[in-house]
């Protein structure tokens, strides 16, 4: 370690160099420029207006780079930090046409997540290429792990890798999975745990690989895995739980990216499925339900996914018992046929299901194939059946409580209340 | 105006510490050595000798810039000393690369042909030693760097070309070529380069030498080489010997020097042609069974080897300060102490001071180097691009004839006729 901040220290000392401190000097003042200057005043502006400017700071430090070049100094360095900036101002013209064209947030995460930190690797890669031999320091030491001494290159690789393998490698198996779909006739929730697994396969090859590349002694990690795994297991054991609950539910195919579970009465979309929990989403108030995979695993889950994705609804409904049932139910059918969002197979059907205190009650048993939009087609379903009640003349009645005063002469008398032999007694008394 | 510019500028004080921070960075870097407070930087660029690169082959050449590097700062311990390594072939396009960028190194340790490159292409600056800095080295060594009055390099160590064999397999060394051949027929495994610096030594026999000289320092590329009668006979006898040897059961041929050296560590080869940069890794891996001798000559005219010679030349961008570092580094390099324990640290490097005594008769090895380059021979090429060009075009001819794909006198019309 000691080794590379030596090296990083003495870059500087190219500083002292008049010609280095030309390049630097000019294209620093020209950035700082830009930046306490120009910027705050496009940042009221539209983003083309920034855009612009951006392109003007890289006009002036390329013409900073040939003046010094036609000054007869070297000017390399001065056009290194113009093709910077030209990469980056090109970035985000490429990101703006993206954003024509592709949602938001999508591409807001392509370039946070994998963008942008190429982007960095890349100037760190190259700034290190131009002030020395990028193979030299990628071989200085820096200290030893399970026997192996860790290089810079290795320690980049052991940083990089990881994270481009979990963020990159979503996005050509996204395609893969698409194309098993096609291939295959996959349903979605099948392809989405294909594509998962073959994410967790493609993170576990890497991770093997990235340790034979960096040259990990891998008997000795498996030795002290092997050592620590009794502590861990306790520790960390309800993870590992999660996980492999996790694995088995998308093997099972239970849950999966894409199922509609019932959890405490409302029925929640599963948005993913990840190493440790599931992330649900649920309608009624738009909230994510963080759930741990283990749930799953250990107690019964209600989905409406499993075979198919259609889902039976009942409608309550009274009729006055003036009413023939047959021709409420056959009304309550014909309205069912009616509505948007009601499979017309299974056909729906109403029954007579009780006779009440002052209406008889009917149920209208029906399907949608869309488990989340119960709601809207029971509510649809509510208005149709009282448009035609209302057209047909048919009654919903209401219970009616029917009070009378005893001052009230076309209602019975009420009886004095009888004399109480007793005190009144504590009801908790016995 | 200002004010009001100073109204909508959001956040003037993040924009000076920006500023402030770069003006401390400027200056932490700027004023590096001299009256500043941090130490001064001298950047070294190393060539290395093959072009894999590998840290196999690098050792015996980090462990001189290491030794140099510790020596040098006990004196002048306000100076940092960072080393790059180039792979032959690499520095020159590096060089040319930084240098565009002023951040070309302050030193180059290279071979000759690369020195003389980098000269021609402007990517190395004149040697402002003083004259008793010159005056420590070999005559014979400085004449190709000599230019009017000016030098544009200075010689570092000289790496002689030498014989590497298993004192296992081979009590005494061949002498001549004819002694070589009969051992190979009596079972020795001969390995043999077939780089054009590595196998010149076998000219020497069939008297080729100078038209392989001639071959490498001709004429620009389209005008075909003319060469005399004697040294085109002697030239077709050459490739006619290279020839027969291919065809010897226990001699073979490989186009990396690193090859052999593998080889000959493993077992696998008895007797190889090496350049003596290698004698140090091989005396760690053979221990006492390493032997080293002259390469085998004429019956009565010793072998003559091409020397490898690595060589300082100086940046261009230095800052005065660091020219003055650099200075002082080479010539700390050059004294006869430094010179001698460079010789003594890493064995199979001699040093160009002629002051330093070679210990000729306590060792064998030294012997051996010394001999070596006392009949070496140094080329002064004029255009050492064309050079390396017509040697590739040689290399692969003594290829193809090695592999049997080439006879020797269709291989000779090809090496004297014009390139396309």
């Amino acid at each position: 370690m000691n080794q590379l901040l030596f090296e990083i220290v003495g870059w500087l000392g190219f500083l002292s160099r008049p010609v280095v401190l030309l390049q630097c000097l000019t294209a620093g003042a020209f950035a700082l420029a830009y930046a306490l200057w120009v910027q705050p005043r496009l940042k009221t502006h539209r983003f083309r207006v920034t855009v612009l400017g951006a392109l003007g700071l890289w006009l002036v430090l390329r013409l900073n780079g040939l003046v010094i070049e036609r000054l007869g100094y070297p000017a390399g360095l001065a056009t290194y930090f113009a093709q910077l900036w030209g990469i980056w101002v090109l970035l985000s013209v490429v990101r703006l046409l993206l954003l024509t064209r592709f949602p938001a947030r999508q591409i807001q995460l392509l370039y946070s997540r994998l963008v942008q930190p190429l982007f960095l690797l890349l100037v760190a890669g190259s700034l290190v290429n131009q002030l020395a031999s990028l193979r030299d320091v990628a071989d200085i030491p820096l200290f030893p792990l399970f026997g192996s001494p860790i290089t810079t290159s290795n320690l980049v690789l052991l940083l990089t890798i990881p994270y481009f393998l979990v963020a990159f490698a979503a996005v050509p198996l996204v395609w893969l999975g698409h194309l098993l779909q096609r291939l295959f006739r996959f349903s979605n929730g099948t392809r989405d745990a294909a594509t998962l697994v073959l994410r967790y396969l493609l993170v576990a090859v890497g991770v093997l690989w990235l340790m034979h590349r960096v040259g990990l002694n891998t008997g000795a990690i498996a030795a002290i895995a092997g050592g620590l795994s009794v502590g861990i297991g306790f520790g960390i054991k309800e993870v590992f739980s999660n996980f492999i609950s996790g694995l088995w539910l998308l093997f099972e195919g239970s849950v999966r990216p894409g199922s509609v579970l019932f959890i405490d009465g409302d029925p929640c979309e599963v948005r993913s499925l990840g190493l440790r929990a599931a992330v649900l989403w649920r309608g009624r108030d738009n909230a994510e339900l963080v759930i741990p995979n283990q749930t799953f695993f250990t107690a019964t889950t209600t989905t409406y996914t499993g075979s198919d994705s259609l889902r039976r609804c009942a409608l309550e409904i009274g009729a006055a018992y003036r009413h023939d049932p047959a021709e409420v139910i056959a009304v309550l059918v014909a309205v069912a046929n009616a509505t948007d969002g009601v499979l017309a197979q299974p056909e729906p059907r109403a029954f007579l299901m009780s006779y009440g205190d002052s209406s008889i009650n009917y149920s209208l048993r029906y399907w949608i194939d869309d488990p989340l939009g119960s709601l809207s087609v029971q509510s649809a379903l509510g208005q149709a059946i009282w448009q035609a009640f209302s057209a047909g003349g048919i009654e919903i009645p209401f219970p009616q409580r029917v009070l009378h005063r005893p001052d009230d002469a076309s209602g019975p008398a009420p009886s004095p209340p009888a004399p109480s032999p007793d005190p009144p007694q504590d009801p908790h008394q016995d | 105006m200002t004010t009001h510019g100073f109204r909508r500028s959001p956040r003037p004080v993040k924009g000076w510490s920006r500023l402030a921070a770069l003006a401390l960075l400027l200056s932490c870097g700027g004023c590096g050595g001299g009256g500043g407070f941090g130490p001064d930087n001298l950047y070294i660029s190393v060539e290395t000798s093959t072009n894999s690169g590998g840290s196999v082959e690098l050792g015996a050449n980090r462990t001189i810039g290491r030794r140099l590097i510790e020596k040098f700062r006990t004196l002048n311990p306000d100076v940092a000393v960072h080393v790059s390594h180039f792979p032959v072939g690499e520095l020159l396009p590096a060089t040319r690369f930084r240098d565009s960028r002023g951040l070309g190194p302050d030193l180059i340790v290279s071979r000759v042909i690369t020195a003389l490159q980098l000269h021609q292409q402007g990517l190395s600056s004149d040697v402002s030693l003083k004259q008793e800095g010159l005056d420590r080295l070999q005559p014979r060594f400085l004449r190709s760097f000599r230019k009017g009055s000016r030098v544009f390099a200075v010689p570092f160590l000289a790496q002689p070309q030498v014989a590497c064999y298993d004192r296992r397999r081979l009590k005494n060394p061949p002498r001549s070529l004819d002694e070589l051949l009969a051992l190979s027929a009596r079972g020795l495994r001969v390995g043999l380069p077939l780089g054009v610096g590595e196998i010149y030594w076998t000219t020497t026999a069939q008297g080729a030498g100078q038209a392989v000289a001639r071959l490498l320092d001709g004429p620009p590329q389209p005008t075909p080489t003319t060469l005399s009668a004697a040294d085109r006979e002697a030239l077709e006898r050459w490739i006619a010997w290279l020839h027969n040897a291919s065809l010897q059961q226990n001699i073979s041929f490989s186009d990396d020097p690193l090859d052999l050296v593998e080889q000959l560590q493993r077992g696998e080869r008895d007797w190889i042609s090496c350049t003596s940069l290698w004698i140090d890794g091989l005396r760690q891996r053979m221990g006492p069974h390493l032997g080293v001798s002259v390469l085998p000559g004429a019956a009565e005219a010793p072998a003559t080897p091409i020397t490898r010679l690595l060589v300082w030349s100086f940046g261009r961008h230095s800052s005065a300060r660091q020219r003055q570092v650099a200075e002082r580094f080479v010539a700390f390099s050059l004294n006869e102490v430094t010179q001698k324990q460079l010789m003594e640290v890493v064995p199979g490097n001699l040093p160009v001071n002629p002051n330093v005594l070679i210990p000729t008769r306590s060792s064998a090895l030294m012997a051996a180097l010394s001999s070596s380059l006392d009949h070496s021979l140094m080329f002064d090429l004029r255009d050492p691009d064309g050079a390396i060009a017509r040697g590739m075009r040689l290399e692969a001819v003594l290829k193809k004839v090695v592999q049997g794909e080439l006879l020797p006198a269709p291989a000779l019309a090809q090496l004297l006729a014009p390139t396309p």
